[in-house]
């Protein structure tokens, strides 16, 4: 799966060099705070993790409304990038499915299935919410029943009771990417090729999230690999700004390969889905 | 019926010499209903005239009653919530009888919200008064520092109790209002608490006797020279005990919590050696620390005297050291409440502010003051941060305004917690920590068991560190509004360059275009500094140059700015005023230090585009 990522590595570049974009220009707000709190202070930003967050702390007391703001700015383009993705998100998949670059037309046929896209994404999101939603109304529950006796008890009951929910969402992300990939294909009706893949997706779960999960792994301890990098460097004065740049740019290039993968290994799930008509009679 | 003799060393507490006036002697039978959640008291109380005028009605406090309905000062106020709980049902005090000086005098009492005016056959100065009460307290859902929660109790300002006088006889204590706490007069109590046998009481004082009849038990409780008593009581505690010197400590907690109370035990412990150290003898044979049980968080961190509520929490990470503050400070409350019983409802600061200081001050001996809130990776929060935090909580108050004064809640907790700690903090820098730690010293040994005022602090400082500093920086905090920010404004550097232009000689005017730089080569620079707002400091500046050298320069504070200029082989490439945080009062110090050139935000920036493209890499393709 990562050879047939590589081999499309010009698209998968691409795709993330625009959500790099987007992600520069959501910064920018948070990025202007602290650069007018303490950018012009002899350490910079460095500032920010010395003399036990003093600045951090006056930031805070002096700015809190442009630093509201920021977190607003932020929150909000990252749902429009949620929708404005979606036909890159289509042009991906399909590229992946096909294991090599599609070009500008193909890529852009394929782009055109967004709207697709778009409720694949809606129906996930329901789906998900319903499913979180029970889990922790499972767990508060259990929580609350030991609340008052035995309250680590509880908290740990609580986490097992949310297990099951948890590994339900695993499968479901697993088969709406299954889905996806289906549907950049060409095959009609989102919804029902969602079900399709759901379907597919409890009755063999280990073979549709192994490759999730296994890729999802690797992506978080890269995260974690670069987040204890970041600390080591951040907080010591003199750390290149280049040096933190170029590990988290790495490890960003790094994931969207990872999920690249991923993707190419959605694409051999879906080209095992029954068609509808069989699927109905199944 | 069984004598438990607990500690065998209180019969000699009671032997001694009073240590405090003892304006009020209270016996109290208080019997609990756990399914009702009342407790059902009988008071008898011997009050003393502190006035030096005769006094013919006497104040008592009846502080549950602010939770009597939702039209009372308190629950207006507080918008019917306190630290995010909210008020689930009622509670108050009901007087069933009244007779004082054998007068039956509960008719013509006049119920003032909080406060019960009790006519009085004129008392003369020094002249005492006996009252027997009947009452019933009505305990509410936990809230607010008191109630029940199913089984657990924490029975706080549950009496009714006199207000201090003053002088001239006037009421010092005001009604209960959300930002205000507790005002009393020193006395000695001699409690008896029934409670079904099952239950694990903690109390003020010392445990005397306890006996056992019909499921139920009756433990008395002692407490000299204190002007305060609270209680608890639930079958579900378990309780862990140590003693630091002389002095036997008992934290009560909930099975679950033990790590929790066990790391609030240890630090409380460690604060007993550090406060006896820093500000006298801790008076009292022992202190009862309360975990309240999780859901009880309303109960915790509160301060009673030898009794004091850590935090509810089942759990917290190790470097979360928040459990360990909030159990610190209510030990700190011992000496800035206890043994100095300034007026809570006038001068917050007295109680709350000095006690911030204190407890930050050992806070960061004991963790480091880089990390004395919390250690989380590479972040490191230290107390003075936390203070620093209040700086955007509004504008400038006198810190001696009343609770109920001052602009907004957040303003109050600004001007009572944080800006005294920064203010404090401003005269240490200023005085040196010997000094500073000798004149606390000094205060809290004169007004040990009394009510100090602002004045009482100002002159006690003042004392042993001169008027000068004390008045230069705490009195114009304490009674005014005064603030200051100093700032690095400007940083200019350039290379010296040759006359140019036409100038005089022998052969007549020469007029020279461009001369080129001086050799060898030379810059000139200048640093301009400046002060906002009306507090005048001395500061330090130091100015760092290229090749790494840094020169430090002094500047009396006074005037609106000063402009330090150099001439040499380097140019100025930063400065930093107050680079040793003398002035903690200093409104921003973000601005204290200035780059040319400016190194910006690049790793923030950085960072930030990391985290926001693994967000979108969760939503996006």
């Amino acid at each position: 799966m990562i050879r047939r990522a590589l081999g499309c590595w010009r698209t998968v570049v691409a795709a993330h060099v625009v959500l790099l974009a987007f992600a520069t220009l959501l910064a920018v707000p948070g990025w202007l705070v602290v650069r007018t709190s303490v950018g012009s202070r002899p350490d910079g930003d460095l500032a920010l993790w010395h003399e036990g967050s003093i600045f951090v702390a006056d930031t805070v007391a002096h700015d809190r409304g442009a630093l509201a703001g920021a977190a607003r700015a932020t929150a909000l383009g990252t749902v429009l990038f949620a929708l404005l993705s979606l036909p890159i998100s289509a042009g991906l998949f399909a590229t992946l499915r096909h294991g090599r670059d599609l070009g500008p037309a193909g890529f852009g046929a394929a782009a055109g299935r967004a709207g697709a896209f778009l409720v694949l994404l809606l129906l996930w999101l329901v789906a998900a919410a319903l499913v979180a939603g029970a889990g922790f109304a499972a767990a508060n529950a259990v929580h609350g029943a030991f609340e008052d006796t035995a309250p680590v008890r509880g908290t740990v009951l609580a986490g097992l009771c949310a297990l099951p929910f948890a590994a339900l969402l695993t499968v479901l992300a697993a088969a709406t990417d299954v889905a996806r990939s289906a549907v950049a294909a060409g095959r009609p009706g989102p919804a029902r090729t969602l079900l399709a893949a759901a379907r597919a997706a409890v009755r063999s779960p280990l073979r549709f999230t192994a490759p999730y999960c296994a890729f999802g792994a690797a992506s978080i301890a890269a995260s974690l690999l670069a987040a204890a990098l970041a600390d080591r460097l951040g907080g010591r004065p003199g750390a290149s700004a280049v040096a933190l740049f170029v590990i988290g740019q790495l490890v960003l290039l790094a994931r969207a390969f990872l999920r690249a993968a991923w993707m190419a290994a959605a694409a051999g799930l879906a080209e095992a889905l029954p068609d509808h008509a069989s699927a109905a009679t199944a | 019926m069984r004598r438990t003799a607990l500690l065998a060393f209180w019969p000699l507490l009671l032997g001694t010499a009073p240590l405090s006036p003892r304006l009020a002697r209270y016996t109290i039978e208080a019997r609990l209903d756990a399914e009702s959640h009342e407790v059902t008291g009988h008071e008898k109380l011997v009050w003393g005239n502190p006035a030096k005028v005769p006094v013919d009605r006497l104040p008592l406090h009846l502080y549950l009653n602010a939770f009597r309905n939702d039209q009372t000062t308190w629950l207006r106020e507080a918008s019917g919530e306190h630290r995010g709980n909210e008020l689930e049902n009622f509670g108050g005090v009901r007087i069933r009888k009244l007779v004082c000086g054998g007068r039956d005098v509960r008719a013509a009492s006049r119920l003032d919200e909080t406060i019960l005016w009790v006519p009085l056959q004129p008392v003369p100065p020094g002249g005492e008064v006996t009252c027997e009460i009947d009452f019933v307290s009505k305990l509410p859902r936990v809230f607010a520092r008191t109630g029940y929660l199913e089984d657990f109790h924490l029975v706080a300002q549950w009496f009714p109790k006199p207000a201090v006088l003053g002088d001239d006889g006037r009421l010092l204590g005001h009604a209960f209002h959300v930002s205000t706490e507790f005002f009393a007069d020193y006395g000695t109590f001699d409690v008896t608490i029934d409670v079904p046998e099952r239950f694990v009481v903690g109390a003020t004082g010392l445990q005397d006797e306890e006996t056992r009849t019909s499921g139920r038990k009756r433990l008395r409780f002692l407490a000299n020279d204190v002007h305060d008593f609270a209680w608890t009581a639930w079958p579900g505690f378990t309780e862990l005990e140590g003693s630091v010197g002389a002095v036997r400590l008992r934290t009560l907690h909930a099975p679950a919590q033990r790590e929790i109370a066990r790391r609030q035990h240890d630090v409380v412990a460690a604060a007993l050696v550090h406060f006896e150290r820093a500000y006298g003898s801790y008076p009292y044979p022992n202190l009862t620390l309360v975990i309240p049980p999780p859901g009880a968080a309303g109960a915790g961190g509160m301060e009673y005297p030898t009794f004091i509520t850590g935090s509810a929490d089942a759990f917290s990470m190790e470097g979360n050291l928040g459990p360990e503050t909030t159990a610190a400070h209510e030990f700190g409350h011992q000496y800035f409440y206890g043994l100095l019983a300034s007026n809570e409802f006038e001068h917050a600061f007295l109680d709350e502010g000095l006690n911030t200081y204190a407890t930050g001050g050992f806070m960061d001996q004991r963790y480091g003051p880089r990390q004395s809130a919390l250690r989380f990776g590479a972040l490191r929060v230290g107390q003075f941060a936390i203070s620093r935090v209040g700086q955007g909580f509004g504008g400038v108050e006198p810190l001696a305004t009343r609770a109920w004064e001052f602009a907004s809640l957040r303003s109050y907790a600004m001007h009572s917690y944080m800006r005294p700690d920064l203010a404090l903090r401003t005269l240490r820098g200023v005085v040196g920590p010997e000094r500073m730690a000798a004149a606390l010293r000094h205060y809290a040994a004169r007004r040990r068991f009394t009510h100090p005022t602002p004045d009482d602090l100002l002159d006690d400082l003042s004392e042993v560190l001169g008027r000068e500093p004390v008045d230069s920086v705490l009195r114009p905090v304490v009674f005014g509004s005064a603030w200051v920010d100093y700032a690095v404004a400007g940083i200019e550097t350039w290379e010296r360059r040759r006359p140019r232009g036409t100038f005089d000689s022998d052969a007549g005017p020469v007029t020279i275009d461009d001369a080129g730089p001086v050799e060898p080569t030379e810059h000139e620079s200048e640093v301009l500094v400046t002060r906002r707002g009306n507090l005048s400091l001395p500061v330090e500046l130091w100015t760092t140059f290229a090749d790494g050298s840094v020169r430090r320069e002094r500047w009396d504070g006074r005037g609106a700015h000063v402009r330090f200029a150099y001439r040499g082989p380097s140019p100025v490439v930063s400065a930093e005023v107050d680079p040793r945080r003398t002035v903690a009062l200093d409104a921003d110090l973000r601005n204290n230090g200035k780059a040319a050139p400016a190194p910006g935000a690049p790793r923030f920036l950085s960072r930030a585009i990391h985290w926001i493209a693994t967000l979108l890499q969760l939503v996006g393709p």
